[in-house]
């Protein structure tokens, strides 16, 4: 059922009626528009049928009194029967002294009486100088003159004098004659007045009527019976402007014709036929182009098939084009070449306005302000980004690496500059983080491994000492045990020291700063290592400044570090020499040296003594570990010391340094 | 007789301190898991134990969480793990002392006599008047004698006055020079370091492990202290 509708309305004849249907309706409701207007002007709402009569009988015997009195004037009273008769009517003429000049008025009863008054005042009904004007100019050539003089308003005394006044009578009876005036009017105001509340509501049907059918053909607009789909035709394919300017070049050479029509006299017919032709076509081309435009619509994107979008579109592509042009050009150049040609161009509009302005001071001093108002915001704006781009480079230059420079509101080259540094930054953090790691990761193997070690070192010492306490006849297997002992003791502490190293070396500690006396430090030493020494046959001289002096160190690691540093004294310094512990201030640092005289000679640099462990030299060959110095050397690093080595010959020199906090 | 309890899942270590602990008349237990060790703490009396961390199935630490969730017995904690941290986390959460391995036979011995001592014969802090008493160590200064674990120690008159400034001002650091003004009743010429090596001594001979000591502690920098901490 719907297909079925579907396809009736897609069809030709349908659309062929609704053209037609919206034709008439469209005449229809611009008919009864104009209908009713007229209506309300002759007052068909207010007044009476007769009274509309006598109003429009009137009006119309105005033309019928002028013709009477010009053919009585003119004496064709001939012919004046003949008019009176084909009208039904009879006239009565009397000039201004009432007295009467031609009559055919029986005295009988008659509708209508209507007195037309012709006088020199009366413009209104014309004057009787216009009358006779009418007459000499149709039965004498001669009297031409005359009347132009007439007409000009250039009279002559003579002239004047002979101005006369009439006055016309009509009687007009009731049953008019065919094709008189007043029969063809007494019928208009019949219809007009039977129709005159009937009107509205044809007009309002004709308008609703014409709407339908219009909305009718702009929905089925490039439907085709039986098919599917849109089908355009060929005048589609004309650019929707294109077609709107022809047709508003046809509508205004239609518009221009009519006003010629207008102004020359043409009779009236002529002109209200061209008018209705016009409305006619307007009306038929005007619905062609909205369903035309519908068409369109319906298709999709109208806008694309238009000279306007076609020309924005080839210039967007242009501009394209260029910008692309140059920005690869900016792009390629480099930051100096950059500078110089905005430099350049800059300088060109500085030479062209004082060109421009040269005899324009007033000019000038403007165009010089607009400019600064112009450049000071982008110099400000270039200081900005430099700004942050340097605050950037600094705090990454500082070791902040995980510092963003904003580059939000940068453009080209400092957008480019600031996201390397970011680069830069995130770049070195990862780098930073994973080495971290791995030392975090070294340091916890080594003492996960030491664990490990611990506990079969731990059988081997106890069983090593249980075989030297054994009561046996071989004194070679209590000689054998000792060396076990001895030698796995050493690898315990060997295995404490690279425990320590390592966490001391990365850093991998707890570190509590506090105020620390040397003085005292040094004495609790001396106490400590007093038996080694005298073990040793070394001479321990202290010597310190009175006053106390004070450093941030944690208390032990820095023992650590004194243990450490003993500890090689006692092994490694020439028996019955004198070992030197000097506390300096030397301004704000503290310097603590070491001073001894080596057993052996030193032959390996102070780098080698201390990286010896590190770097798996073959100087290690000495008695013990090479573990304390590198130990000792970290941990004073750790509390912001630093541990400095210097060997003279066999002069064997250990300098520490902190600050001094007195 | 004591029931002294060794738990490490280590056999060797095991049998290396019975042998240890063998000629001290002690009753040895063994166990090799700290679920072990908790079975034999429920069934026995036992008097002491020495527990290794790091052990299968149940390690040393919780294992001493249980027992002491119902058990005052004295702990000794055996371990490869030597960091500060380890230390200090062992101590708190419920160990009485703390061995380190690989340890030396004598120390583990000496430690354990000493937590015997305190343990049962000292009843765990009944103080006499006019002694001075922090730990296992007892100063009488009416007698001038002191003992460790009970044991008499010999000790110099200058030691013992320096031992008894420092208990009586127990947690506080006294500075080489101020010992020295307090002791020998003088000011001090440059000789502060004899005070030092007296404390080295005094240290020696109340101290099982000289060098991590329990007592007298050095504040390295600053002076030396008689910890009571944990001692009360």
């Amino acid at each position: 059922m719907e297909m079925k509708k579907r396809q009736w309305t897609h069809g030709l004849p349908a659309k062929i009626f609704a053209f037609f249907l919206l034709t008439i309706m469209a005449c229809l409701t611009v008919g009864s528009a104009a209908g009713a207007s007229l209506l309300m002007n002759h007052n068909f709402y207010t007044k009476s049928i007769n009274e509309i009569k006598e109003d429009t009988f009137y009006s119309v015997g105005h033309n019928v009194s002028y013709t009477i009195l010009r053919k009585v004037l003119s004496e064709d009273v001939q012919n004046m029967a003949e008019y009176c008769r084909n009208r039904n009517l009879s006239a009565v003429i009397s000039d201004k002294d009432g007295r009467t000049v031609w009559s055919n008025y029986s005295g009988e009863e008659v509708a209508w009486k209507f007195e037309y008054n012709y006088s020199e005042d009366n413009t209104f009904y014309g004057t009787v100088k216009e009358v006779r004007i009418f007459i000499a100019t149709e039965k004498d050539e001669t009297t031409s003159k005359k009347v132009e003089r007439l007409m000009e308003g250039d009279a002559s005394e003579e002239d004047i004098s002979s101005i006369e006044e009439y006055t016309v009578q009509m009687y007009l009876k009731d049953g008019f004659p065919n094709q008189s005036e007043f029969s063809a009017v007494n019928l208009l105001v019949n219809i007009g007045f039977a129709l005159r509340y009937w009107i509205y509501p044809i007009g309002i049907l004709a308008l609703l009527l014409t709407v339908g059918s219009f909305v009718f053909l702009i929905c089925n607009a490039g439907h085709k019976a039986g098919q599917e789909g849109i089908h355009a035709s060929e005048v589609v394919r004309i650019p929707f402007d294109l077609l709107t300017l022809i047709l508003i070049l046809a509508v205004s050479l239609a518009v221009n014709v009519t006003e010629d029509f207008m102004y020359r006299d043409y009779p009236d017919a002529i002109v209200i036929a061209n008018l209705a032709a016009e409305f006619m076509i307007g009306l038929i081309v005007g619905t062609f182009y909205c369903m035309n435009f519908a068409v369109r619509v319906k298709l999709g994107s109208w806008w694309r098939n238009t000279v306007i979008y076609k020309l924005l579109v080839l210039f967007a592509r242009i501009g394209k084009i260029i910008g692309w042009g140059l920005s690869v050009l900016l792009r390629n150049l480099t930051f100096i070449w950059k500078a110089a040609i905005l430099v350049f161009v800059i300088t060109l509009a500085e030479l062209l306005g004082i060109m421009i302005c040269y005899w324009e001071t007033d000019n000038l001093i403007i165009l010089w302000i607009l400019e600064k108002i112009i450049l000071i915001p982008v110099i400000l704006y270039v200081t900005l980004v430099l700004h942050r781009l340097q605050k950037g480079s600094q705090a990454i230059a500082k070791g902040d690496l995980s510092y963003q420079v904003d580059t939000r509101f940068m453009l080209w080259d400092f957008k480019q500059h600031g996201e390397n540094l970011n680069s830069i930054g995130s770049g070195m953090t990862h780098a930073v983080e994973d080495r971290l790691k791995s030392e975090r990761f070294k340091t916890e193997l080594i003492t996960n491994v030491s664990h490990d070690i611990k506990t079969p070192l731990t059988s081997i010492i106890n069983y090593a000492d249980l075989i030297c306490k054994e009561e046996t006849e071989n004194e070679k297997v209590t000689e054998y045990a000792g060396v076990l002992l001895r030698q796995s003791e050493r690898l315990k502490k060997l295995i404490e020291n690279l425990v320590e190293a390592s966490k001391a070396s990365t850093g991998n500690i707890d570190v509590h700063l506090t105020p620390c006396e040397v003085g005292v430090l040094l004495t609790q030493t001396a106490g400590e290592y007093e038996q080694r020494l005298r073990d040793s046959n070394l001479e321990l001289i202290i010597k310190q400044q009175s006053d106390p002096v004070m450093i941030l160190a944690d208390g032990r690691h820095i023992w650590r570090v004194f243990d450490n540093l003993m500890n090689n004294i006692c092994k490694y310094a020439q028996s019955g020499t004198r070992v030197y512990l000097n506390v300096e201030e030397k301004g704000r640092e503290v310097v603590i040296a070491f001073k001894n005289t080596s057993k052996y000679p030193l032959d390996i640099s102070t780098e080698e003594l201390l990286e010896r462990f590190v770097r798996g030299d073959s100087s290690r060959t000495m008695d013990g570990n090479g573990l304390g110095l590198s130990i000792a050397q970290s941990l004073t690093e750790l509390q912001n010391g630093n541990l400095e080595l210097t060997v003279d010959a066999d002069l064997f020199k250990v300098i520490l340094r902190f600050k001094n906090i007195r | 007789m004591y029931n002294i309890l060794i738990c490490d899942d280590e056999k060797d270590i095991v049998n290396a301190l019975k042998i240890y602990l063998s000629d001290m008349n002690y009753t040895l237990l063994e166990a090799y898991t700290g679920k072990e060790a908790l079975n034999v703490v429920s069934r026995r009396e036992v008097h002491l134990i020495l527990m290794d961390i790091m052990m299968p199935e149940m390690d040393g630490i919780s294992a001493m969480v249980k027992i002491r969730e119902q058990n005052n017995v004295p702990i000794i904690l055996l371990t490869a793990k030597g960091e500060d941290t380890d230390k200090i986390l062992g101590l708190n959460i419920g160990a009485d002392d703390y061995i380190t391995k690989p340890f030396h036979p004598v120390e583990v011995a000496a430690r354990v006599k000493s937590q015997l001592r305190r343990y049962m014969q000292l009843g765990g802090g009944e103080v006499k008047p006019q002694m001075l008493c922090i730990g296992g160590i007892e100063l009488d200064d009416k007698a001038k004698s002191v003992t460790l674990d009970g044991d008499e120690l010999a000790l110099t008159p200058t030691e013992y006055d320096i031992l008894k400034l420092l208990m009586e001002n127990s947690d506080r650091v006294f500075s080489p020079k101020e010992i020295y003004k307090r002791v020998w009743l003088d000011a001090p010429l440059g000789n502060e370091s004899t005070v030092a090596v007296h404390i080295r001594h005094l240290r020696e001979k109340i101290e099982i492990n000289p060098a991590d000591p329990r007592y007298l502690k050095v504040v390295w920098g600053q002076g030396y202290k008689m910890e009571k901490g944990k001692w009360k």
